[in-house]
């Protein structure tokens, strides 16, 4: 028998197929990998585990700095009072709940006298000062006497028009059904509607100091989710490669290299699509939400669309209120140089233009006494300027003896 | 006696595939093209056995559909035309603070718009506002040409300049109409009538923002809680946008290939694509509503659910028909006291009981959220009878919910928009309807 015919013993076989091959593949992976070391000390750039596991580290620490940054908890929206509403801009918290009992309540007692006043700042400081006045004004005429009155105060500081045209349509639509609505305002209108114009916000906006810190809260569109989702990606893929770095492969030059490539170009796509994700987030098209329609420029045309408004909108609220049988009453401020001395602030030219608004909103206020509105001029209730209590009463008075007119 | 066969050293048999495998080649080359075909064609006769045959074309069409919708939420009438990038840039949805959200296109139109209405003309004008939801977004749009040549035969219109201004917008339903009203007027715009068509956004919207936990007054909560969530920006709610760009892209990437492909042509291929692009659209779909719900988890409760109103939420498709029908009567009261027509119109939707004789092709593109066809099928009866109301009080309303009544052929592109045709015929309608209103 030759040889070559020789039977293989069952040790040789399972001896080559799991000892020599495998270390003969493992021997010439080292041979590789020593060629590939020498060859990078003969062009000058050694390639060193200790560099190359640094480098890795500082990929990873900006990766994770930058989750960290990312997923940071989101600012507690309870310690937030305002926050954002449909159809009124935004409201305060106290407010949106005010506003559901105000509802429940006037769905629930038809046999009670609900009366809803909107309006800026002074309408607020009308409801503090005049409550009791009011109530019994209003509780004087015949048809309502032994009624309880109820006054809700849907006013806000900051709000304007149409801001309250808003409020008294969504309560209706709701199926509220208040007796009288009366709505306090001007001044809002003229300063609030002046100021945004002046900072590139068409006056029928809400307050642009508010709507902006609502608006401006990162962009959530569907381009600027596909960029997130990108650096969400991109740095998954960096994580991973990392530990798979870090399990080893770091001690293996010729894979390391590469490995090492491939993560720096995931950080620079992550960088570019964060950079993008946040260029977006203060983009031009932010600009349009923030502004609305193009705002006038000139100061007599701010003042006169800061006017027309508030007469559009008090038009509509009278509309609404009226298709409803609900009593509607229409009460200009008093301020500027028409309202107290005290309160022109701010030096002559602010005070010049609120003058001007306010000499604007009550010849508007006539035009729409002509078309049937009740309007009512809290300056005109004196010939002396009055305190705020003492204007309150006498605006609480003249509304109940207007509408017992009606 | 012959000699015994010789074995090899190790004992072996000797190896004797080298002589079969050309046979065995030859079988697979047989058997399973054979076994191919026989399957298409057994496929192919079991389904028109049971009278339901296969068609390639649907296939397509249902291939296409699943595609456009993975585009766009609200689908185009022409659903062939290819994507395009900067109109669904214009359609991104943006926070306003009278209506909700609109599209940042819309922004840019609002202000064509005023500058339309600023400019005099030496022709007489008359400037049709039409507010809904996207079926009256399309409407405006896909209607003008009908509205345009009806009321232009009227003598009352000889040399009139029509103007259709469209303010409807996908997913707006009451009282978003109401707001976006009164915020126009508030601005000065004034048209020269006022046509509202809406009704299914009410019903079907306002049933799933109650699944969500939100009022139906508020805008409907994919909309709105997009723009007011403040958790877009967490691992967990990335996490799912990647899964939802994910199975998007996947989906965009398999309708393409199989449409390219010709995989229709198939019994077994084209039903395994539709079933497996429908799969994906699924889970798309669950996705984002689970998207919704993480944002949610972070934002306000007041912010996302609106008020908390005893009896609402347990009734949402009631509330809905209710604040849609005060709504209507605060756009009228507005519109009335300006001396602006008003026509209040309810809309068709192809999942209201005896709206149209359901075509096949209808019944695969229809496919409907059970949120949606609870609150139409519970919603739209309600409408209808708060529509009366409505009516009986002066207000000028018309039931289109049945315009498609005897209409075989398809109309609908889905459960609630429908094509071209639709819009014609509707168009029809509401241009004779608006002729009565008119002065």
């Amino acid at each position: 028998m030759s040889a070559e015919h020789a039977p293989i013993s069952r040790g040789r076989r399972w001896f080559e197929r799991w000892v020599f091959w495998p270390l003969a593949l493992l021997l010439v992976a080292l041979a590789l990998e020593l060629g590939f070391r020498a060859q990078r000390i003969v062009a000058g750039r050694p390639y060193l585990d200790a560099k190359a596991a640094w480098r890795v580290d500082q990929l990873a620490d900006e990766n994770e700095k930058l989750s960290t940054s990312r997923t940071a908890p989101a600012a507690d929206s309870s310690s937030d009072s305002m926050f954002a509403h449909p159809y009124l801009g935004f409201v305060r918290r106290d407010f949106a709940r005010g506003l559901t009992r105000a509802i429940e309540a006037m769905r629930a007692r038809p046999d009670v006298v609900h009366v809803v006043v909107v309006g800026g700042q002074a309408a607020h400081a009308f409801v503090t000062s005049a409550t009791e006045a009011l109530s019994t004004e209003l509780a004087r005429r015949a048809d309502r006497q032994g009624r309880r009155v109820v006054i809700w105060n849907l006013a806000d500081a900051q709000y304007k028009a149409p801001q309250q045209l808003e409020l008294v349509s969504y309560l209706t639509a709701l199926g509220a059904r208040p007796d009288v609505v009366i709505d306090i305002s001007g001044r809002n209108e003229i300063q609030i509607g002046g100021a945004n114009a002046l900072m590139d916000t068409h006056p029928v906006y809400p307050a642009r100091t508010n709507w902006e810190a609502l608006v401006r809260r990162g962009a959530v569109d569907r381009t600027s989710l596909d960029l997130l989702v990108e650096v969400w990606n991109t740095s998954s893929e960096i994580e991973s490669l990392v530990a798979r770095m870090r399990s080893g492969w770091v001690h293996c030059g010729l894979w390391a290299e590469g490995a090492i490539e491939r993560l720096e170009k995931l950080a620079l796509d992550r960088d570019l699509a964060l950079a993008s994700f946040q260029r977006r987030a203060e983009a031009s098209q932010r600009q349009i939400v923030l502004r609305g329609p193009t705002p006038p420029s000139e100061t007599q045309t701010i003042t006169n669309v800061c006017v027309s408004v508030w007469y559009q909108a008090t038009f509509d609220l009278s509309s609404v209120c009226a298709a409803r049988d609900i009593e509607f009453v229409s009460v200009i401020e008093p301020f500027g140089a028409g309202g107290r001395r005290d309160e022109a602030s701010n030096g002559r030219r602010s005070e010049a233009k609120l003058t001007t608004g306010r000499r604007g909103l009550v010849q508007a206020a006539t035009q729409l006494t002509k078309r049937g509105v009740t309007c009512i001029d809290a300056a005109a209730l004196a010939p002396e300027p009055l305190s705020p209590r003492d204007t309150a009463l006498a605006v609480a008075t003249e509304i109940g003896r207007v509408l017992r007119k009606d | 006696m012959s000699a015994p066969e010789e074995l090899p050293p190790h004992g072996r048999a000797p190896d004797r595939s080298g002589r079969r495998w050309p046979k065995l080649v030859l079988l697979q080359l047989v058997v399973w093209p054979l076994a191919i075909v026989l399957g298409e064609l057994g496929l192919r006769g079991v389904r028109a056995v049971f009278g339901d045959g296969y068609s390639a074309d649907a296939v397509r069409t249902a291939l296409g559909d699943l595609q456009a919708r993975n585009r766009e939420f609200t689908p185009k009438t022409g659903g062939d035309l290819p994507w395009n990038p900067a109109e669904s840039e214009r359609a991104e949805r943006v926070a306003h603070p009278y209506v909700g959200y609109e599209a940042l296109g819309g922004l840019e139109v609002l202000e064509d718009q005023r500058a339309d209405f600023r400019t005099t003309s030496t022709h007489r004008e008359f400037r049709l506002a039409i507010f809904g939801g996207s079926v009256a977004e399309i409407f405006a749009q896909s209607g003008e040409a009908t509205l345009r040549r009806v009321l232009g035969a009227d003598p009352r219109f000889r040399g009139v300049d029509v103007r259709i201004l469209g303010f409807g917008r996908g997913g707006y339903r009451q009282p978003q109409h109401q707001a976006f009203l009164a915020y126009l007027f508030a601005l000065g715009l004034e048209p020269d009538a006022v046509l509202c068509l809406d009704g299914f956004n009410e019903v079907a919207l306002g049933r799933q923002n109650a699944r969500f936990g939100t009022h139906a007054s508020f805008p409907s909560i994919p909309h709105w809680s997009q723009l007011v969530a403040r958790g877009a920006e967490q691992p967990e709610a990335i996490a799912i946008a990647a899964r939802i760009r994910g199975t998007q892209a996947e989906l965009e990437e398999f309708t393409t290939w199989a449409l390219d492909r010709e995989l229709a042509r198939s019994a077994w291929l084209g039903e395994w694509a539709v079933r497996r692009a429908a799969a994906l659209r699924r889970e798309t779909l669950e996705a984002s509503d689970a998207y919704t719900q993480v944002l949610r988890a972070n934002e306000s409760r007041l912010a996302l659910g609106g008020p908390m109103i005893r009896g609402d939420l347990e009734l949402p498709v009631q509330t809905s028909v209710a604040i849609w029908k005060e709504a209507s009567r605060n756009m009228r009261a507005m519109c009335t006291a300006r001396h602006v027509p008003y026509l209040h119109v309810l809309q068709p939707t192809l999942h209201d009981d005896g709206a149209k004789p359901i075509h096949p092709e209808e019944v695969e593109k229809g496919a409907i959220d059970t949120d949606w066809l609870e609150g139409v099928r519970t919603g739209y009866p309600l409408l209808r009878a708060a529509g009366a109301e409505l009516e009986q009080e002066g207000e000028r309303f018309v039931d289109a919910s049945r315009i498609f009544a005897n209409v075989a052929e398809p109309l609908y592109l889905d459960s609630c928009h429908f094509g071209q045709r639709g819009n014609e015929l509707l168009a029809e309608e509401i241009a004779a309807r608006l002729l009565e209103v008119l002065p």
